[in-house]
């Protein structure tokens, strides 16, 4: 019976509670109920794992969208270090030209990617095909990235040892994984086929390799970069010849249209053809090089 | 007494909730689009990714925009904007919650100029604004649109100046909607 008493006086003031509630979460509440009525988000795929084909040496998951033209021009200078032959004389490597590229990459659809390229060093023609078969999503239903890529190349070297033209052929396989982390980290693993079709006395002509990397967001528009690819076997063939590992570390910076890549690399090529199975220089022994990467790209 | 606690009270609050319902518009359609005027180029995108939800009864109305949903020419300029500026990763919505400051008679066909304020969140800041736009109702329907311009910098937002000459401090953003009654999902 008290508490009904209680009740009783309390009732104005249990009608007033309901209704100050009612109008203080109304906002709240209106804003929830959108968010609930409105269509689950479509699934995304999460944008800029990376910001080119490559970290530096190792392909990304990244290809150029429909209808856009990327021109690349791939910068590879000389040695630094003194015992790979960088001096005051050629300012460290800066006057040599170790490798050039210059590539045209063009979107097919958003996911498929063709490209045309030249290269100064093995004197390579090269015809390119990236494909994104699974793309990490921003919901998280799918975790990481799947692409594949290939290449052909065709040397237009003058070389007596080349006797027919399939010679200057060489095919590249690669099977590459991402995910991006969060918005500031991105990682890289790949594993990649390389076929020769003319290769040196005790070389192999086909060869197995595995290569990772990352991008580190720093700011918004700067990054760090490395990668490592190791290519397995030719054990009879490094008996005479020093071969390394490739490695290589840099800065990315973006602006409006272009990605300016600043590098540096052991690599002695530029194409996966060409380092993979041809890097002669090493970091410990000074063969460290500059290498940029100047990008644009064109809308069509 | 007795009565009126076991009856009249869940009546009230039945009732209140029937009410809710019915005075309640969410949009059909909505689009937002925005363009930024500047000297190397022009910055336009456009976003259907919009809902939006209006009380009548308490002149409450809220938007919800998918940042992703902005569609641009480039999508170089669309990577930007989400990876750079927006950084939608983190901050997915932009969202409006607000009230209608005029009081509005939504049973009368017409045009009605209103203003609203509330709270703009986009990239992680809230921000109370006010904004004017028009209402045109047509029986059980209505029509929001206006334009608005928002400083980029008041929603930390950072361009570097060096690199970035080519976007303007300020875009202007228009928008449209189209609101019919609300029907709950079953």
């Amino acid at each position: 019976m008290l508490s009904f008493q209680l009740m009783k006086k309390n009732i104005p003031a249990i009608l007033f509670f309901l209704l100050l509630s009612s109008s203080l979460f109304a906002q709240d509440d209106l804003l929830k109920q959108l968010q609930a009525e409105a269509p689950a988000p479509k699934k995304e795929a999460v944008l800029a794992t990376f910001k080119g084909n490559k970290i530096i040496n190792v392909q990304t998951n990244e290809t150029v969208k429909k209808n856009n033209l990327d021109i690349r021009i791939n910068h590879l200078f000389g040695s630094i270090g003194k015992e790979s032959g960088g001096t005051f004389h050629n300012l460290y490597g800066f006057d040599q030209s170790q490798d050039i590229r210059i590539g045209a990459h063009y979107g097919i659809t958003d996911r498929l990617m063709t490209g045309f390229s030249r290269s100064k060093r093995q004197e390579n023609l090269e015809l390119l095909l990236k494909f994104k078969l699974l793309e990490q999503t921003t919901n998280q239903k799918v975790p990481i990235g799947i692409t594949l890529y290939g290449n052909t190349t065709y040397s237009t070297k003058d070389d007596i040892l080349i006797e027919k033209d399939v010679h200057r052929l060489t095919y590249f396989g690669q099977i590459i994984f991402t995910r991006k982390f969060s918005p500031k980290f991105s990682l890289d693993v790949a594993g990649g086929f390389l076929h020769r079709n003319y290769v040196l006395y005790n070389d192999e002509s086909d060869v197995m390799n595995v290569s990772g990397g990352f991008r580190w967001k720093f700011t918004p528009s700067a990054s760090f970069i490395a990668d490592y690819s190791h290519t397995f076997g030719r054990d009879a063939f490094k008996k005479n010849v020093d071969v390394y590992d490739v490695a290589g570390a840099g800065i990315e910076i973006e602006t409006g249209g272009h990605v300016f890549s600043i590098m540096f690399t052991n690599a002695s090529g530029i194409l996966e053809n060409d380092f993979m199975v041809n890097t002669e220089d090493s970091w410990s022994k000074g063969g460290m090089k500059f290498s940029f990467i100047i990008s644009r790209m064109f809308k069509f | 007494m007795r009565m009126l606690l076991r009856f009249f009270l869940p009546g009230l609050f039945c009732l209140s909730l029937a009410t809710n319902a019915q005075n309640v518009l969410i949009s059909k359609s909505a689009e937002i689009t925005f363009f930024s005027e500047a000297p190397v180029e022009n910055i336009s995108a456009k976003n259907n990714s919009v809902n939006s939800i209006l009380n009548t009864v308490t002149n409450d109305i809220a938007f919800i925009v998918s940042i992703r949903g902005f569609k641009f020419e480039k999508e170089l300029m669309e990577e930007h904007f989400n990876e750079k500026y927006l950084e939608s990763d983190k901050y997915p919505q932009a969202t409006f919650k607000g009230k209608i400051q005029d009081s509005i008679d939504w049973k009368k066909d017409g045009v009605y100029p209103v203003s609203a304020t509330g709270t703009l969140s986009m990239h992680g800041v809230d921000k109370t604004v006010t904004e004017k736009g028009n209402i045109e109702i047509k029986g059980k329907e209505a029509h929001l649109s206006g334009s608005m311009t928002i400083a980029i910098s008041d929603f930390k937002i950072s361009i570097p100046k060096l690199l970035f000459q080519n976007i303007a401090d300020t875009i202007k953003v228009e928008y449209k909607t189209d609101y019919i009654p609300y029907q709950k999902k079953d």
